[in-house]
């Protein structure tokens, strides 16, 4: 298992002349830095807080999309359904990939199909069992 | 039983991610949420295991499945009273228990509307006795409408509100349970509590209930429900005791919090902001309002992941002597689970108790 240094080096090699590879780089360091409890709901906004950046803008969300979607594969990104009710329900990837064929989304609890559920589905991420064992090495 | 009834009878009532277990544990491939998965078994009759399956699974859901529950301590020669009652009581001849444990559905129940309470069943377990009624019932329903599937004209018409809700008066069958325990003194009564219907109405059927049970034995033992306010502290306070999902408490700087937890199997006992917030106070937190969550094997490889509420507000956290008259329970995929959660009470019930005395 690599160490965090190792994994910011690789991704660099990688992925270095990507525009939005500095800011990745920024939020692998620090999430190294953070207690795990810390880290179980990660929001674009939750990175824009805490690299102090000015707003979530392109730019950002394509350098967590880089760790969540390349090899370095640092980041699990997760979904989060909320409903009418302000009611919030994690949703397995499976789930979405159903409703996108379907056309609707079941409700988590109702059953319900849900048409515009595309604006109630929210992305969030944690870190990856990679970023974990990274973490760990330090 | 064709399991086309059987899917219908399990629609009306249990939330979809129970119905997905029990489906799956049965051996009946879904469809696409609840509608669908009816449309796909129109007019199947299904394997013989596939229908004792479902019935039982249906008959378990109904005595615990999405339930408000009061408990009642009912002294032991009062208790045999009512179990000698209670199992020589006989079903009532109605369309419910000729259909028992299916459930009524539109047309029929709405030709039928309104119900009295009626006996749907009368069902003895291995840990109990249930006296189950059942009675047509409307809940008024807000739900959001989706504006694509409405007409050109009306979605322009409708274009400058973010969200359009219509209200549906929707009628279901509903069945409450008495449930004598084989053991315990305490009895419940367990009221359908579907999403979306609210505690006063909750509170109406309880009486029912309980005025119906004592028109038909004669004698009313169901006098003053269990007091469960001091259990969300029991409970609130036991680290090892499921996830705490939600707490509402007050505290003596003048202030009210609401706190969730996002995530499953994560708990706001060990939550960062939750305990720093504690430590930097110098007198604890006044709890009012609970949720646990719970992890319970239902299966090979199953979990199910059972819910108890114990809503009070802030009023009762205000109160000298704070009284909460009923829990709410919800996502019990059956009996086994539902009697993990309700043995949480009682020995939270049992500490309190003792903790008084």
């Amino acid at each position: 298992m690599p160490s965090v240094e190792e994994l910011i080096r690789e991704f660099r090699e990688r992925w270095g002349d990507h525009p939005s590879a500095q800011l990745s780089v920024a939020i692998l360091e620090r999430l190294a830095t953070l207690p795990d409890d810390q880290l179980r709901m990660l929001t674009f906004i939750s990175f824009k807080n805490v690299l102090g950046y000015p707003s979530v803008d392109e730019l950002l969300i394509r350098a967590v999309m880089l760790l969540a979607n390349s090899s370095v594969h640092a980041l699990d990104a997760k979904l989060l359904f909320i409903d009418d009710d302000d009611a919030e329900y994690e949703l397995d990837p499976a789930e979405l990939e159903d409703a996108r064929k379907e056309g609707a989304l079941a409700h988590p609890v109702t059953g319900a199909l849900i048409g515009d559920y595309e604006r109630k589905v929210f992305p969030f991420f944690v870190p990856s069992d990679r970023l974990i064992g990274a973490r760990a090495h330090a | 039983m064709s399991l086309e009834n059987l899917v219908a009878s399990m629609a009306s009532r249990m939330p979809w991610d129970v119905g997905q277990t029990v489906l799956g544990a049965a051996e009946v491939t879904k469809g696409h949420g609840w509608d669908r998965t009816v449309a796909k078994f129109k007019g199947v009759e299904g394997t013989p295991a596939q229908r004792e399956a479902l019935t039982e699974s249906l008959r378990q859901h109904l005595l615990c499945g999405e339930k408000n529950v009061r408990m009642y301590e009912v002294a032991p020669d009062e208790l045999e009273k009512l179990r000698q009652a209670a199992s020589a009581l006989k079903p009532a001849k109605t369309p419910f228990s000729t259909l028992y444990p299916a459930l009524m559905m539109e047309p029929e129940l709405g030709a039928a509307f309104p119900q009295p309470l009626a006996v749907a069943a009368v069902e003895a377990t291995d840990d109990g006795l249930a006296v189950v009624f059942a009675s047509g019932r409307a809940i008024k329903l807000r739900e959001p409408v989706d504006r694509s599937t409405l007409p050109e004209e009306a979605a322009k018409a409708l274009a400058g509100y973010d969200e359009v809700l219509g209200v549906k008066l929707q009628r279901l069958e509903a069945v409450d349970v008495v449930w004598i325990p084989s053991h315990g003194s305490y009895v419940d009564v367990r009221v359908d509590f579907p999403k979306g219907m609210h505690q006063d109405n909750a509170n109406a059927v309880h009486e029912r209930v309980t005025e119906a049970l004592a028109a038909l034995i004669g004698f009313q033992p169901l006098v003053s429900p269990v007091n469960l306010f001091p259990v969300i502290d029991r409970l609130y306070r036991k680290s090892k005791e499921g996830s705490v999902v939600e707490l509402a408490f007050g505290t003596t700087t003048a202030s009210l919090k609401h706190e969730k937890m996002r995530r499953a199997g994560t708990c706001l006992r060990e939550e960062k902001y939750h305990l720093g917030g504690k430590d930097a106070l110098g007198t604890p937190i006044e709890p009012y309002r609970l949720s646990v969550q719970w992890s319970v094997p239902v299966g090979p490889e199953k979990a199910s992941r059972p819910e108890l509420s114990l809503h009070g507000s802030s009023k009762l956290g205000l109160s000298d002597a704070p009284v909460l008259d009923h829990a709410v329970i919800r996502h019990c995929v059956g009996l086994a689970d539902f009697n993990f959660v309700r043995d949480r009470i009682e020995a939270a019930l049992a500490k309190a108790e003792a903790k008084a005395a």
